[in-house]
């Protein structure tokens, strides 16, 4: 019995990162109008400078703060350089030019580190276990729930209470909306492209230490992103905080049932939740 | 009452808190033509979607031919013999004039278009129909040019063909003359006025003239209700009209 | 059946490209693998490119017909034919089953969902190894001979008998979906694709007809992907996850949507293109990548497209003024 409360702490933490994978995409996705298959490479990339960061400074810290920024940058060039130039086209030939982001950043990671997957070892200062009503509880996964519920308030904060929260919002529901506000839709688009490759690299540093960095592991969150904006719903908040825990609860404690199987019943999930509810948990998707 | 060919009780309509519809009744005699006018905002668009099947009341009910329709879908109105066009060009775009009619026509036997093996002019009857209209439309030398060439005047008479491909008993028309030229808007006179011979028209219009001209009733919505029914003599005669579209007046494009 | 002269003049073209083809490429092998995604890719275009559905599941149906008929070929007496036809029809059922759950939603969501239901199938693969064979795959998968009805038999383990097979299955293929394109099914889609609304309006469900899309779609890519565990005789857990579908997609699309030989000519250049460049730089996907981007930002319409610049470049003005025939964007010439 202990086990499962274990599991289902353990699933909060892992839920809150893949509800930080999610919400990038969730907010750009009523933007740009078509699915961005390249918000996958900012977890990974995420993850990577993590490692190379951390190796070459000897500090979690730093890699921890640069990367997001380096990621959030890399975007930033990404929209600019890229995606702008396909905003008047057809959705999948925009999807195709996504894909082709991916295929780039994957072989150059793997030209960069190999094909094989990198750990990263948890930080000295979070390192070690904490009991837990009689559980030894890792200090890192409290520290990784801790910085993800910051995070979280303090998109909630940005989205709610800053102009350039309200156009996102807006944005997230239509592209045109914000037009008709009268704003620049060039620059809320990078900027909510950055701000969401920002949180999922986020995302990604943060689960470093816990999973390691593999080449694969942007297929990974893809799925389980868009798990999370099918049943949470396209640029609700809410939706994809619930969304995400519940699916990380669920994945953590079918890896005590039934470990292979862990990562089907979240799409198994996906499936029942969608067939009971269609209109997703927020009745709104 | 009992001859009604469309009528609607206590329609009414809300998206969340705000009431786009309430109270509507309307009743639509046969073979007649009956004009649905009021300013912007009053409701029209959203009565008329009620009407159609796109949108679903949330109150009071619709009925054809005396048969309850109020949640029955789009689809299905087309075959029972309601046939809508759009306010703003809904056309299929990438086909040609003819095959737009064609699959128009084809709608009214949707099973056999679930046919996958052979040539789509086996449905001899949809092809018919299509090349039926493309003459009584005088679109012969227009037939094979995809609509998205065609201009503006002559897409929204294809706009108001489709609906006939389905052979309606009734027309339920989203402004008919939108967007079309001083030039253009006697053929779709014309062209209405032909068809109310042999069908019901039910039909939206900011145009005044066309209105108080072709109509045989008129109802006037305003702010979701309606707010007047009649004539065109007494609709043009009635004070709280004139106060209501003369406060728009001021403000409207012409 | 009759076919118009242009479409018959297209189809022997195809025809002796096909069997021009493993003369080309000095590889049986690789001239069937190119015909077998040549199939995925032209079934996916009718989805993609006709129908107007993206759909990123296709590598699901690959793969489900190839375990499909490695599984009957391997542990029950079935035959060669029976078991392709067992495979066809199991990958027609999960799409039918996939298509009407995915259509439930438009636009961004249905794309993401077909993905989610990729991602569904290949962990039930993965997690299934007993059957499947999990990550090692679907080993030892017997290439039965052929029987057609005890009047006909032959062996086809030598791999040029065996790309005589996919040879055939190509070609009834291309038909098929060429009739499907013009029958009137392809029409509705195509009509729906341009404006569902509207085709509500006029009388139609559209959501039986993307269904019926989804059967046919997933029927012939799950018969694709059963020749290619024939023709590999192992049922790679690759073939059924994402990036299988990711491919043939690519594939689709970069020989033009809309073009149903088209997306055959995609798949090849894909092929043709990871076995050459594969050897010699493990990394080339860089330059696929690189590819497609420019691809999008140049010629989206693909190769067909880059065809039909070229030939109104030659054709000159007196072509460039002929109409069009109705509905027709497609077809070699």
């Amino acid at each position: 019995m202990a086990i499962y409360l274990f599991q289902i702490i353990n699933g909060i933490g892992l839920g809150m990162i893949y509800f930080l994978i999610a919400v990038g995409l969730s907010i750009t996705l009523g933007l740009l109008g078509f699915v961005n298959f390249a918000h996958g490479v900012f977890y990974l990339l995420g993850a990577y400078l993590t490692y190379q960061i951390a190796a070459m400074t000897g500090s979690f810290l730093v890699a921890a703060l640069v990367a997001p920024l380096a990621i959030g940058a890399l975007a930033f060039v990404l929209e600019r350089g890229v995606l702008r130039h396909t905003y008047d086209m057809p959705h999948k030939y925009q999807i195709i030019a996504t894909l082709g982001i991916v295929l780039i950043v994957q072989e150059l990671v793997v030209i960069g580190w190999g094909p094989l997957g990198h750990g990263v070892t948890v930080p000295e200062a979070l390192s070690g276990i904490v009991m837990l009503g009689g559980f030894p509880y890792p200090i890192y996964r409290i520290f990784v729930v801790a910085v993800a519920a910051l995070m979280a308030v303090a998109l909630w904060l940005l989205l709610e209470r800053t102009r350039f929260g309200a156009l996102v919002r807006a944005g997230s529901e239509s592209a045109e909306m914000v037009t008709l506000l009268g704003t620049d839709v060039r620059l809320v688009m990078s900027g909510t492209l950055v701000l969401g490759a920002f949180i999922a690299a986020v995302a990604g540093v943060l689960i470093a230490p816990i999973r390691g960095a593999e080449p694969n592991m942007n297929i990974e969150a893809l799925g389980i992103a868009f798990v999370v904006v099918i049943i949470g719903g396209m640029g609700s908040f809410t939706g994809s905080i619930i969304a995400g825990i519940l699916i990380g609860v669920i994945q953590s404690v079918m890896s005590t049932v039934w470990a292979e199987g862990s990562q089907l019943m979240i799409y198994v999930a996906m499936t029942l939740i969608l067939i009971a509810m269609p209109r997703g948990l927020m009745g709104r998707a | 009452m009992m001859d009604c060919i469309l009528t609607a009780r206590g329609l009414g309509v809300r998206f969340g808190q705000f009431v786009a519809n309430r109270g509507i009744d309307l009743e639509v005699r046969p073979n007649s033509i009956h004009a649905l006018i009021g300013p912007n905002g009053a409701g029209k668009t959203t009565f008329f979607n009620a009407l159609t099947g796109r949108l679903l009341p949330s109150e009071g009910a619709v009925s054809f031919r005396g048969r309850d329709i109020t949640r029955m879908p789009m689809n299905r109105r087309a075959h029972i013999g309601m046939a809508r066009c759009f306010q703003i060009t809904s056309l299929f775009q990438g086909l040609t004039a003819r095959e737009n009619l064609r699959v128009a026509a084809q709608g009214m036997r949707p099973l056999k278009a679930l046919n996958f093996w052979s040539g789509k002019e086996h449905i001899r009857e949809a092809s018919e129909i299509a090349d039926g209209l493309i003459e009584r439309l005088s679109l012969q030398k227009l037939a094979h040019r995809k609509v998205s060439e065609l201009s503006h005047g002559r897409q929204r008479m294809l706009e108001v063909a489709m609906s006939l491909a389905s052979r309606p008993k009734m027309l339920l028309l989203d402004e008919p003359t939108s967007g079309m030229g001083v030039d253009d808007i006697p053929m779709m006179r014309d062209l209405l006025r032909e068809l109310s011979r042999d069908h019901t028209i039910l039909y939206v219009e900011h145009n005044m003239h066309l209105v108080m001209t072709l109509s045989d009733r008129i109802t006037v919505l305003y702010q979701g209700e309606v707010l007047v029914e009649g004539t065109p003599d007494q609709i043009r005669g009635d004070d709280r009209v004139r106060r209501v579209y003369l406060g728009e007046r001021q403000h409207a494009k012409a | 059946m009759t076919m118009t002269n242009n479409a018959f003049r297209s189809f022997l073209l195809i025809a002796v490209l096909v069997v021009a083809l493993p003369f080309a490429t000095t590889s049986d092998t690789l001239a069937a693998t190119i015909l077998i995604y040549g199939m995925a890719a032209m079934a996916c275009n009718l989805l993609v490119g006709y129908a107007g559905l993206l759909s990123f599941c296709q590598g699901v149906f690959f793969g489900v017909g190839g375990y499909a008929a490695g599984i009957v070929l391997l542990h029950t007496g079935i035959g060669l034919i029976p078991a392709l036809a067992i495979a066809t029809v199991v990958s027609a059922a999960v799409a039918g089953l996939i298509g009407a759950v995915s259509i439930r939603r438009t636009g961004i969501y249905f794309v993401m969902l077909t993905l989610a239901f990729s991602q569904m199938f290949y962990f039930l693969a993965y997690s299934q190894p007993d059957i499947t064979g999990g990550d090692n795959g679907l080993n030892g998968v017997p290439r039965k001979p052929l029987d057609l009805f005890g009047l006909l038999q032959f062996g086809i383990d030598d791999n040029r008998v065996f790309y005589g097979l996919v040879a055939v299955a190509f070609l009834a293929v291309y038909l098929l979906l060429r009739r499907v394109i013009e029958s009137p099914l392809g029409s509705t889609l195509i009509a729906i694709r341009e404006n569902g609304i509207r085709a509500w309006a006029v009388g139609y469900d559209p959501r039986h007809y993307k269904v019926l899309a989804f059967v046919i779609s997933g029927a012939i890519t799950g018969f694709a992907g059963a020749l290619d565990g024939l023709l590999l005789g192992i049922v790679p857990l690759s073939n059924i996850d994402l990036r299988m579908s990711e491919h043939i997609v690519i594939a689709a699309i970069l020989g033009g949507a809309g073009s149903l030989f088209g997306s055959a000519v995609g798949a090849a250049l894909l092929v043709f293109a990871t076995d050459l460049l594969s050897e010699w730089w493990p990394r080339w996907q860089i330059i696929l990548g690189v590819a497609l981007i420019l691809l999008v930002i140049f010629t989206p319409d693909g190769l067909t497209g880059i065809w039909q610049k070229l030939k109104a470049r030659l054709g000159g003005a007196r072509k460039a003024n002929a109409p069009e025939p109705a509905g027709e964007r497609m077809g070699v010439e």
